[in-house]
């Protein structure tokens, strides 16, 4: 399902939480990334019809998201994972699902139940598929919400901060399980972890202060800290150049990953970049325009 | 998977099975609420008959749990279902409109409302403790006020997106009601407004006619409240948008 959106802009009150976004998704797993407040899950109610877009152009599947008959139209073929599921806690997975089936309107009784009872397999949670939610951790939660989301086989899965809170072992299985979904839909991932993005996604774009600053490959996102990313090893302080990605403490001193346009130090090493120093180099750059 | 095998009920039709969902999703306490308002002036009327109730006084205190105790129970009961209901994004996020599935909850909450306080009519009646108006019209005791109060609650619910707001709304008008009552009957123009005319003010002439101009003051209400259920966004509390 391709999403088109020009010039959005939404504001809530005095705050504006989207300045203009333009971005287009053709198909695949898609990822979105951005700090806290940056204006990714503005982006995604207003992707998923729970809010309406202020100004500018919003289509997916060729529907129009500014009318209430376009959004409901999405929201026909939509599965979304918001950051907060708020799931009912009184009942069982298969329960919920029921329900939530019943509200997408699959009202084949025996086709649903096959489907619920699918879903809850795909997802692991059969063994306790009677269980009541109240005592779930946070991974078993999610699984939840992934499930209900791919209730009615939806063409677009919109995902908001999926893997905030898990452990890494709930968080490898978890996108696991997304990318292999993206196979045959369009799955939007939202996160702030730039590694979620480095691991399944092979496009991205990057959200701040309500605006699109990069939209492209993963790989070019990566390129953009190429001969700006540093390796060196300091026995006091870091380094006052650049921005410290990552700090390893060794035996002969501490090791820094920077990011700088100039050699940090002179025993400065320059490094083959990864996403997340692409990110940061980009994010650092943006920054300093904006200040500029 | 076929109907009938274990963890899903047999043969029970959609719709069925989405009101026993909207059921459950408004909640023992919401859904007990008009019933436990009722109970509570028959535990006063049981309380207080040991110690010299006349039956004058016992059947004030049972009409005045139908015209007042209800309209509040009602009340708070709603503004629970709209403002403190889980899940708000996904169901925003779903084709089934989130003001249907709210409309649902609370047309539950409106059935539940009606029957307990038909049955309860008709058990003080059967005692020959009613002293209210006719049967025929005695709905039109409890359900204006119920209807005027419930709306407002929900009104403020919908427009503050807060519980507390709107539950502390509801209640200081019903207070604000129960204390300024010949307040309300000194003048032509609130007379009308006024939610407890039975109880309060001895059914006076005309009181019906009153009624159902107190009846006709919720379309405003009902006018606000499904104007703000048609955007979205007012359904997320604070913390949420």
């Amino acid at each position: 399902m391709d999403i088109a959106i020009t010039g959005l802009r939404r504001s809530f009150g005095r705050v504006t939480a989207l300045r203009g976004v333009d971005l287009t998704v053709r198909g695949g797993m898609y990822g979105l990334l951005g700090g806290n407040g940056a204006g990714k899950t503005t982006l995604m109610r207003i992707m998923a019809g729970v809010i309406a877009p202020g100004a500018g152009q919003v289509r997916i599947g060729g529907y129009d998201l500014t009318t209430r008959s376009g959004r409901r139209q999405v929201q026909r073929r939509l599965g979304y994972v918001p950051q907060d599921l708020g799931l009912y806690p009184d009942l069982s997975p298969r329960e919920f699902l029921d329900y939530v089936a019943l509200l997408k309107g699959l009202d084949d009784s025996a086709a649903r139940r096959r489907q619920v009872e699918e879903l809850l397999d795909v997802v692991g949670l059969t063994g306790v598929a009677g269980r009541r939610m109240k005592g779930f951790s946070g991974g078993q939660r999610r699984r939840v919400g992934i499930a209900q989301a791919l209730l009615g086989d939806p063409a677009l899965l919109i995902v908001d901060e999926p893997t905030a809170g898990l452990d890494p072992e709930e968080r490898i299985r978890f996108r696991t399980l997304l990318a292999g979904l993206a196979g045959q839909r369009t799955v939007l991932l939202s996160t702030h972890i730039v590694e979620d993005v480095a691991q399944t996604c092979h496009e991205t774009a990057v959200l701040a202060a309500g605006q699109v600053i990069y939209s492209g490959s993963v790989a070019d996102l990566t390129r953009a800290a190429e001969g700006t990313t540093w390796q060196m090893s300091s026995a006091g302080a870091p380094p006052i150049e650049g921005v410290v990605v990552s700090a390893v403490a060794r035996e002969t001193g501490t090791q820094f990953r920077v990011i700088s346009p100039a050699r940090p130090s002179p025993d400065a090493t320059s490094v083959a970049p990864t996403l997340e120093d692409g990110y940061l180099a980009l994010m650092q750059r943006h920054s300093s325009t904006a200040v500029g | 998977m076929t109907t009938g095998e274990p963890g899903w009920a047999a043969g029970v039709p959609n719709d069925v099975e989405m009101w026993r969902h909207e059921l459950r999703r408004l909640g023992w306490a919401a859904g007990c609420a008009p019933a436990l308002a009722l109970v509570a002036a028959v535990a006063v009327v049981a309380l207080t008959a040991g110690e010299g109730l006349e039956r004058p006084q016992a059947s004030l205190v049972l009409l005045t749990g139908l015209e007042a105790l209800l309209p509040l129970a009602v009340a708070m009961a709603a503004t629970s279902v709209v403002a403190a209901g889980r899940a708000r994004e996904l169901h925003l996020s779903l084709p089934t409109p989130y003001a249907m599935v709210l409309g649902r909850r609370l047309g539950l909450l409106a059935a539940a409302t009606s029957a307990v306080a038909v049955v309860f009519t008709g058990a003080i009646w059967a005692a020959g403790l009613w002293s209210g108006p006719s049967l025929v019209a005695s709905p039109l005791l409890w359900a204006p006020a119920v209807a005027w109060l419930g709306g407002l609650a929900v009104l403020v619910a919908l427009v503050t997106r807060s519980l507390l707001l709107a539950t502390t709304v509801a209640a200081g008008v019903w207070l604000a009601h129960q204390l300024f009552a010949a307040s309300f009957a000194a003048h032509a123009w609130s007379r009308p407004l006024y939610l407890f005319p039975v109880s309060r003010l001895d059914a006076y002439p005309g009181w019906m006619t009153d009624r159902l101009v107190l009846t006709a003051t919720v379309a405003p209400l009902a006018a606000g409240v499904l104007l703000l259920l048609r955007r979205p966004e007012r359904m997320l509390t604070e913390e949420e948008a």
